[in-house]
């Protein structure tokens, strides 16, 4: 299972433009606090899961 | 290769405090939150497929929404919308200039897309002579009052009114403390 999460992690990161393939990983807060002011959806990637598998 | 996740802000759940908000269940799981931190959309992923999959459905899900309008005289729209459970009549006065343009962007933008089930539109062309403004006591372009059908009372049926805003944080905030006044009501 935590070998899929990084195959995802990667196609995450594969989903931006050649030029910028580093995602800008934010904590979750600080999405929240910046989506409350414009809106812009969340997403967010479980990578390891402390409250249940993997 | 398209930027899929540009449009969104990203998160690594990595902890348990995240773990927790988000309430995650497993691993290598997509959460999709909107701008009011409701998820709206949630999928687990493993290859570079599902992950372009998850980005376009969450797009989807969470899309700009063209306004529905009711036709007819304000009026005869309140009235039928008495049925409605748990909707308002959204009067929208409106006139040709750029500020009520941008205010209906605003209402059919995709963060407030939510409220749009919960509303029966009118627009109402504004002129501050007109019976329709002088009954609510509208000045100014754009307005939006959010009446309640079931109140007979002109003035008592507006359960709140936004002036002369046309900015999506605006619009969005308006909706979202006038229905929660109004459900707030309802439940009395």
């Amino acid at each position: 299972m935590k070998k899929i999460a990084l195959l995802a992690l990667l196609a995450i990161g594969s989903t931006a433009s050649a030029r910028d393939s580093n995602v800008r990983w934010m904590k979750f807060d600080e999405a929240i606090a910046k989506s409350a002011t414009n809106g812009t959806p969340i997403c967010v990637f479980v990578s390891v899961n402390p409250n249940g598998s993997g | 290769m398209v930027k899929l996740n540009s449009g969104f802000y990203m998160v690594r759940c990595a902890d348990k405090a995240t773990s927790d908000k988000v309430k995650s269940d497993a691993i290598s799981t997509m959460i999709f939150l909107d701008g009011d931190g409701k998820e709206f959309h949630r999928t687990i992923v493993g290859t570079a497929d599902t992950v372009e999959a998850a980005f376009k459905k969450a797009s989807e899900l969470y899309s700009k929404k063209p306004i529905s309008w009711a036709s007819g005289e304000a009026s005869d729209v309140i009235s039928g919308a008495k049925g409605e459970a748990k909707k308002l009549v959204a009067l929208a006065f409106l006139d040709e200039k750029k500020d009520s343009e941008t205010f209906l962007s605003s209402l059919e933008d995709r963060w407030v897309a939510k409220y749009h089930e919960r509303m029966v539109f009118t627009k109402v062309a504004f002129d501050r002579n007109s019976e329709l403004c002088k009954k609510y006591n509208v000045t100014s372009a754009p307005t939006l009052l959010l009446v309640n059908p079931l109140q007979e009372d002109a003035k008592k049926s507006v359960v709140d009114s936004l002036v002369s805003k046309k900015e999506l944080l605006s619009v969005r905030n308006f909706l979202a403390k006038a229905f929660d006044k109004f459900d707030k009501a309802s439940k009395n």
